[in-house]
């Protein structure tokens, strides 16, 4: 048996490996795109959105990069939502983008209230991305998914009740000159809050290989 | 100087022809999954088929002298098998060809000596589906009792994989090889070249491993390698006892074991009772196809 449990441990596998990889690269790179809307909104300063949409760009190729790896790693009843957790992780970063790019559209910067809520619910995506990544330990490493998976599942619930119970009621009641200017304006929450559906989609795919194995 | 004399008469012809369907019509039960999960490559998967069927046919004799004892009519016996094996692929009917081989031998040559063996036989049929239950069983429970990584998980999935597609070529070597040349020979380089045979005939029509990959994307590997690795190693059992049993049943045997584990209800007994329902038709309408030839000859 030890024989066994050796060469398990010895067999390394490259492409399984690479996979993981590049899912938590995704991680890193939105992680960094959060921290680059944020001082995009204090500053509005053209290089910093030049440097999402370039992170943005990265995160198509990687995303291709888990495609293919995909052809020879894990095991076939595996490979459908790894695929579906790239694509979903790589729709983080396009949501990103486009907040950044809606921002720069906007007339107006934001009220303090606002402000804060949207920063409230960038922390709490923040917080849901590094359960992700313990998620991705867990695969690689081994331990309990199930109050990892719960965790993120809370605070997706909170980031939509912050929306449904805060800022919307406040958007309804908020002047805005034009039209357009609310339209981006709601276009950019929007952005912002569909990324904690996104993570939460991610955790339940990676859930769904969890149960695969047991 | 050795000199090898092989005479070629029709019955070694239509047995290389069987071995041929044989090897065509295995190949994806033997490696199928293993390619499909890229425990390794399709070539390698080839190879290490290869080298299993013939090991098995090394260990053929035991099998092969079984099906030997019961035999008066070898070529009529085969002539059946070839003409049933060729319209129940046509048909699409999951007839085993050992059920075929041996109640045809049976039927051609119905006397008290034969029916003895045939009952050690029958009773191999119905125990190696029950053992390979059995095995599945324990098999899956330790199974879903290990705790490690997914990642090292699935190595060691990929591991069993290919122990698994190995143990089944393997069977095909010293079980269904013997079954069909053992009708007429014990002869051990006759049992390689038709190994030969079996190897050709998986090379040339292996392209069915791509069929089965569809399927297998929708099961759970864990299941169907520990189903078959459980058919695999009940079917070595008889091997070593020299009875000539299908792997296709004894597999069959292993899923339901494995459903087993997820408890009674979870078993589909409609699709299970038609599989039964052949596993005693085949043999029966076999055994009268050959009794009604030997009485008209």
């Amino acid at each position: 048996m030890d024989v066994i449990t050796m060469s398990i441990f010895l067999f390394e596998r490259d492409n399984e490996k690479s996979v993981i990889d590049n899912l938590r690269l995704l991680i890193q790179m939105s992680l960094k795109s959060i921290e680059l809307l944020k001082d995009y909104m204090n500053s509005k300063d053209e290089k910093i959105l030049k440097e999402i949409i370039k992170i943005e760009e990265e995160g198509d190729e990687t995303t291709k990069n888990i495609r293919i790896n995909l052809e020879k790693a894990f095991l076939p009843n595996m490979r459908r939502e790894l695929s579906r957790s790239a694509e979903l992780l790589d729709e983080t970063l396009d949501s990103l983008k486009h907040a950044a790019m809606l921002y720069e559209l906007l007339k107006e910067e934001f009220d303090e209230y606002l402000k804060n809520e949207i920063d409230l619910v960038l922390m709490i995506t923040v917080d849901m991305f590094q359960h992700l990544d313990r998620v991705l330990d867990v695969i690689e490493k081994g331990g309990d998914l199930d109050p990892i998976i719960k965790e993120i599942k809370d605070k997706e619930k909170f980031i939509d009740d912050v929306y449904q119970n805060r800022i919307y009621k406040y958007l309804i009641n908020l002047e805005v000159e034009s039209f357009w200017e609310g339209k981006i304006l709601c276009d950019f929450i929007d952005n912002i809050v569909n990324i904690s559906d996104y993570i939460e989609d991610v955790a339940d795919e990676l859930h769904i290989i969890y149960l695969h194995t047991k | 100087m050795i000199t090898i004399e092989i005479s070629i008469n029709l019955e070694l012809i239509i047995s290389f022809y069987l071995l041929f369907i044989l090897g065509a019509n295995n190949v994806a039960n033997a490696i199928g999954t293993a390619y499909a999960s890229r425990a390794t490559t399709y070539r390698n998967l080839l190879i290490l088929f290869s080298i299993s069927v013939i090991i098995g046919s090394l260990f053929a004799k035991n099998v092969g002298s079984t099906v030997n004892s019961l035999s008066s009519d070898a070529l009529t016996a085969l002539i059946i098998s070839a003409l049933v094996m060729t319209l129940s692929t046509y048909k699409k009917v999951p007839i085993s060809l050992h059920t075929v081989i041996i109640c045809s031998l049976i039927g051609l040559n119905f006397n008290s000596s034969n029916l003895y063996v045939f009952g050690e036989i029958l009773l191999s049929w119905i125990l190696s589906p029950i053992i390979a239950v059995v095995i599945a069983y324990i098999l899956y429970s330790a199974y879903e009792k290990i705790d490690i990584s997914i990642l090292k998980k699935i190595t060691m999935i990929r591991y069993f994989l290919l122990i698994s597609a190995a143990v089944v070529a393997f069977n095909l070597g010293s079980n269904d090889l013997p079954t069909v040349l053992g009708t007429f020979t014990t002869s051990q380089i006759i049992y390689i070249i038709g190994a030969i045979f079996l190897c050709l005939g998986a090379y040339l029509y292996g392209n069915r491993v791509s069929e089965t990959l569809s399927m297998i994307t929708n099961l759970s590997v864990s299941s169907a390698f520990i189903a078959q690795l459980s058919g695999g190693l009940a079917v070595t059992i008889f091997t070593a006892l020299g009875m000539p049993v299908s792997t296709t049943q004894a597999i069959v045997g292993g899923i339901l074991g494995v459903g087993l584990t997820k408890g009674i209800k979870t078993v589909r007994w409609k699709v299970l009772k038609n599989i039964i329902f052949w596993w005693v038709v085949a043999p029966i309408i076999a055994l009268i196809i050959g009794f009604i030839i030997n009485r008209m000859i």
